[in-house]
């Protein structure tokens, strides 16, 4: 479960909402992900978050069979992606694509993101076939 | 940018020592004194005495603490402790550490040595947080970079590594069998050597394709083993080697770093540098302080942490183009005696143990000896690596004294 911390508190809050934002830099207009305290372009501390269209290609994946943690027993085989978005600087978005079965998984699939409402208060982005 | 590194054979491994090894668990004493064992051994074996060490080069996560060891083996008067980041990304960064202080005269006998007991302190390969052997459980909830990855199931090293190992199998073509070629040739060096965990225990290119996935592309044996053991080298000036017991063994060639824009979580790294060790920049600073080039590389000590990583460390190594290192390593390149570039001929991580790659150094120095139990014959330079695609990271070039 993921714990919102100072620097990432407005990804998740904007999650809630059913919005993924990505982190931007105010100065010098560099996307980053994951979220940072300082933009490695120009070191520059503002920052604005941007509203991503949500859709991107799977850039590389894994498909997990061996669990490595109790949450993860009844889970297994899932899978694993770096999702590449069409916008916000085409960062990387670690995630997982849902009802997708493992063979039907491969680098350059279209996904779009969904969100999955795991409790009350936390909402976790992850992507679909689309 | 040529310039010549002016510690070109001038710093030389004289000891080294070791532990025997085990599976996690298996260790018949605690950490601490195998440390102490392998310092020992390591002293011994270079013909010095305890009294004479006064400099120790470490890797973090080294839960034998320096000040504890000095204590412990009464040694001299310590005039350099240094500590490198991260894990088996350090084990030849030590090396090198090592060999800047000594030949800046800052220590006359530096000693690096690495002791891991997973099965008294916990094993690396779970979920975990954090880095090296500093890492927790994880619990429930998970805030900084974890929360981005680790509620998506991305938890283990392995996983990590997959997704490195995947990217180079789309973009290149390279193959899962070419990753059991990496395990079935360090498997052979390891029947070859009573030392190894899997001394005895010889694995087919069947028997890995056969074997359980773990975080697909990687099966069972992509992976590093996970061990209890230590082992320790003694480093010094070649000059002051001259009078010791051993035949020194030289250090051509010392590198480390990180490439621009790697680092941190590593999501932001660039494009390419996902399928690549990220060695590029130590390989041609390696080659050029050595005032050699691939070509003149006899032997290699390779760290697998897994073996599509290894694929991409030989090509920023220069033994063949980017993207070729699964065609390079077919028809048994890396097999001992007959391959062009015999890897890992005391068994590797894979196969002898897993020591955070130090025991790569030691197996180099056997060869330069010429003592290995995988002998490549008249070999003159060995190079080692340590962890690939784990920045910052390291690489060393032995050679044979004249």
């Amino acid at each position: 479960m993921p714990e919102p911390d100072p620097v990432s508190a407005p990804f998740w809050s904007a999650a809630r909402e059913g919005r993924l934002v990505i982190q931007r830099c105010a100065d010098c207009g560099a996307f980053r992900h994951l979220p940072h305290v300082l933009c490695a372009k120009c070191q520059s501390s503002a920052c604005d978050w941007v509203a991503s269209e949500g859709r991107g290609t799977v850039f590389t994946y894994t498909i997990v069979t061996h669990a490595v943690h109790p949450a993860t027993d009844s889970a297994v085989p899932y899978n694993v992606v770096l999702v590449e978005l069409d916008d916000c600087g085409r960062v990387l978005v670690p995630a997982n694509v849902v009802d997708c079965p493992p063979e039907a998984l491969h680098v350059g699939m279209p996904v779009r993101v969904v969100f999955d409402r795991v409790s009350d208060d936390v909402c976790i982005p992850r992507f679909a076939r689309s | 940018m040529t310039r010549s590194w002016p510690l070109r054979d001038r710093t030389s491994i004289v000891g080294i020592g070791e532990t025997a090894y085990w599976k996690p668990g298996g260790a018949t004493a605690s950490e601490f004194e195998l440390a102490c064992q392998a310092v020992v051994r390591a002293v011994e074996d270079a013909g010095l005495s305890l009294a004479d060490v006064d400099g120790l080069s470490l890797y973090s996560g080294e839960r034998s603490n320096p000040s504890d060891v000095a204590r412990a083996l009464g040694l001299g008067d310590l005039r350099y402790v240094s500590l490198y980041p991260g894990g088996g990304n350090s084990a030849c960064a030590v090396v090198h550490h090592a060999a800047l202080a000594v030949a800046a005269g800052t220590a006359d006998t530096v000693v690096c040595y690495r002791s891991i007991c997973q099965g008294q302190f916990g094993r690396f390969g779970g979920a975990r947080t954090g880095t090296g052997t500093a890492r927790a459980a994880v619990g429930r909830t998970v805030g900084g970079r974890d929360a981005f990855t680790m509620p998506f199931g991305l938890m283990s090293a392995a996983q990590n590594y997959a997704l490195e190992a995947r990217r180079h199998m789309h973009e290149f073509g390279t193959r899962s069998e070419h990753f059991g070629m990496i395990s079935v040739a360090c498997y052979a060096n390891a029947q070859r050597n009573p030392r190894a965990v899997m001394y005895g225990r010889p694995l087919t290119l069947e028997a890995h394709q056969r074997s359980r996935m773990i975080a697909d592309p990687y099966r069972l044996y992509d992976c590093c083993q996970e061990s209890d053991g230590a082992c320790a080298v003694v480093v010094t000036t070649t000059e002051r080697a001259r009078d010791l017991r051993r035949r020194p063994v030289w250090i051509a060639g010392a590198a480390e770093g990180l490439p621009a824009g790697d680092g941190g979580d590593r999501f932001g790294r660039p494009r390419e540098l996902w399928t690549s060790a990220g060695l590029a920049g130590i390989a041609r600073d390696l080659y050029e302080r050595a005032g050699i080039g691939p070509s003149d590389i006899d032997v290699a000590q390779l760290y697998e942490n897994f073996t599509g990583q290894v694929i991409m460390a030989i090509e920023d190594l220069g033994f063949c183009k980017r993207g070729e290192g699964g065609p390079f390593i077919e028809g048994g390149t890396l097999e001992w005696p007959g391959g062009r570039l015999p890897i890992n001929t005391a068994g590797g991580n894979l196969a002898e143990a897993y020591l955070h790659g130090l025991s790569l150094v030691n197996e180099g120095v056997r060869q330069m000896r010429g003592e290995s139990t995988s002998q490549v014959e008249g070999a003159e330079h060995c190079l080692v690596v340590a962890g690939p695609s784990a920045p910052p990271s390291s690489a060393l070039i032995l050679r044979r004294a004249a």
